[in-house]
């Protein structure tokens, strides 16, 4: 599997577009957003919006990722490779590996564009930020995963661009949970997406780890994962 | 062979044992009743008309595909525990390599993940791509891809190779290649089935075929002996008015067509029908009687009787 892995890692580096789209998406939303509330460093809106574009870029970045395994489907590359002792999980573990790869960066940028701007956090901080927001993705390459393992090569594309707006628009990453009403909030604390965000904060906001989030998130990671390792083994049929 | 048969009740020795497979795709029976026992060594065709049930029986071979009935031993194992061995090795029709990589990752790939492989150089080399290891499949002509991914069902030296209409895409010199290349590999005493729908490969390059059709085997023996089965003969008249559906009633009869008042009779029996014909309809005219070619004996044994 390493070796899938270097392989998998060189093929998405030979698509420039998907990664510049990927990569590129957030950080364009970032700056709009700054342009459009123009946030303040002092009042911690800045960051907040920062916090919350990383999210996105990381959501976008990993469900996207996990999307392509829809045309890997259609090409009957599945087929193939069942034909090797690769089980479906480490197919899906390989692939769940490539969209943390290209969600860091996606994370990472739209820090850095961050930094740029004028948010000001204490290096540790910086990296704290990075870490939990990155470990925080899996679930979402889970879910890409299984958005992967659902659609064909034509319904990817929408499926995924629908799967990350709605998980960013009812997960409090697009419009803050403070002024949604109270059923909404509740619909947002179920989400992955809530809690990325709110996981990512708490180092440069301050606060304990919240340990219903970590569950949360847990329980997508395993729920969309056994779902696409299922999923998958059934699609054996027909490519 | 000395591969061990663990399960003597599934045909031992038996490279391939299909036993009453079945399998239903909604209301189309894509196969249905295969028994077919393939030894350690034979060079197999399995020929038959697009539809005849060729690739879904090569899917339920490999585990592809899961049979509603009926069961699959390769060397005595399931497709399952021969695939983790590396005993198989295969060429799908639908298994399209992934174009952004260069044919020897893609090689290698596959290599990697299995728990015995050759070099993968050495697999580019004997599918006859070694010297396009670096491009791109995606720039590659269909017929490169296609042995591209010889080379990777070659990569685990595999004892069963599982071709399935392994040179569509290939022009006359690449299939020249092709063949030589898997020729090569079966003269060291493995076992080989193709699905093919051309005639001609299945004449020169298998020891044995079988002939597919509506999801059955129709015919299995050497090209002689299937050729011999439909060894029956093609009944050319001049009939004004004939009615197509009743002279395919005819005895000996197994195909019509007919062209304004030229009618051509594809028989099983030509003598059967001739005397039939001559009985029904006395003002036939202009009869010729010819031999088959292999052409003929393939369209006598695959029409189906709807037809």
């Amino acid at each position: 599997m390493p070796t899938m892995l270097l392989i998998e890692a060189r093929r998405l580096l030979r698509s420039p577009q998907f990664l510049v789209f990927t990569i590129g998406f957030p950080v364009a939303f970032f700056l709009i957003f700054v342009g459009i509330y123009a946030p303040s460093q002092e009042d911690g809106s800045l960051v907040a919006l920062m916090l919350s574009m990383a999210a996105f870029g990381a959501i976008t970045a990993s469900v996207s990722t996990g999307g392509l395994v829809a045309t890997e489907r259609s090409l009957g590359w599945n087929r193939q490779l069942r034909l090797t002792p690769l089980p479906a999980w480490g197919y899906l573990a390989v692939k769940a590996a490539v969209a943390m790869l290209v969600a860091l960066p996606a994370l990472a940028l739209v820090l850095v564009v961050g930094a740029v701007m004028g948010v000001d956090l204490p290096v540790l901080t910086w990296l704290q930020v990075l870490a939990v927001g990155w470990a925080g993705v899996l679930p979402f390459a889970a879910i890409g995963l299984l958005v992967g393992t659902l659609a064909t090569q034509e319904s990817a594309q929408g499926a995924t661009m629908v799967t990350m707006l709605l998980f960013s628009l009812l997960g409090g990453i697009f419009i803050p949970v403070a002024i949604l009403p109270p059923v909404m909030v509740t619909v947002a604390q179920a989400l992955p997406s809530y809690w990325l965000a709110d996981l990512a904060s708490r180092p440069a906001v301050g606060g304990g780890v919240p340990w219903e989030g970590v569950a949360v998130l847990a329980a997508w990671f395993a729920v969309a994962g056994a779902l696409a390792v299922w999923r998958y083994r059934r699609d054996a049929v027909r490519a | 062979m000395d591969e061990p048969h663990p399960t003597p009740a599934a045909a031992a020795g038996a490279a391939v044992a299909l036993t009453g497979l079945r399998r239903s795709y909604g209301e189309i029976r894509a196969v249905d009743g295969v028994d077919l026992t393939i030894a350690p060594g034979e060079v197999v065709a399995l020929l038959g008309p697009n539809g005849a049930g060729k690739s879904t029986t090569v899917d339920l071979l490999l585990g592809l595909s899961r049979p509603d009935a009926g069961g699959v031993r390769l060397f005595g194992r399931t497709p399952r525990e021969a695939v983790q061995e590396g005993l198989v090795g295969a060429m799908l029709q639908s298994g399209g390599f992934p174009e952004e990589l260069t044919a020897g990752e893609a090689v290698r790939l596959v290599a990697a993940l299995q728990r015995r492989a050759m070099p993968p150089a050495e697999a580019l080399r004997r599918a006859g791509v070694a010297d396009i290891a670096g491009q791109r499949l995606g720039r590659m002509s269909g017929g490169q891809r296609q042995r591209v991914r010889f080379a990777a069902a070659l990569v685990t030296d595999p004892d069963l190779l599982v071709l399935d209409e392994p040179t569509v895409a290939m022009d006359v010199r690449a299939r020249r290649e092709f063949w030589a290349a898997m020729r090569d590999y079966a003269g060291g005493g493995r076992t080989v089935l193709f699905a093919t729908h051309y005639l001609a490969e299945a004449e020169e390059f298998a020891d044995r075929v079988v002939l597919m059709r509506a999801g059955r085997i129709v015919a299995d023996g050497s090209v002689a002996a299937v050729r011999s089965l439909a060894a029956g003969r093609v009944v050319a008249l001049s009939l004004p008015g004939a009615d197509p559906w009743a002279l395919g009633a005819l005895p000996g009869v197994a195909d019509v067509r007919v062209d304004g008042d030229r009618v051509r009779l594809t028989c099983t029996d030509s003598d059967a029908a001739l005397r039939a014909l001559l009985h029904v309809h006395p003002t036939a005219h202009d009869i010729e009687v010819t031999a088959h070619g292999l052409e003929d004996a393939f369209v006598a044994l695959t029409a189906s009787e709807e037809d």
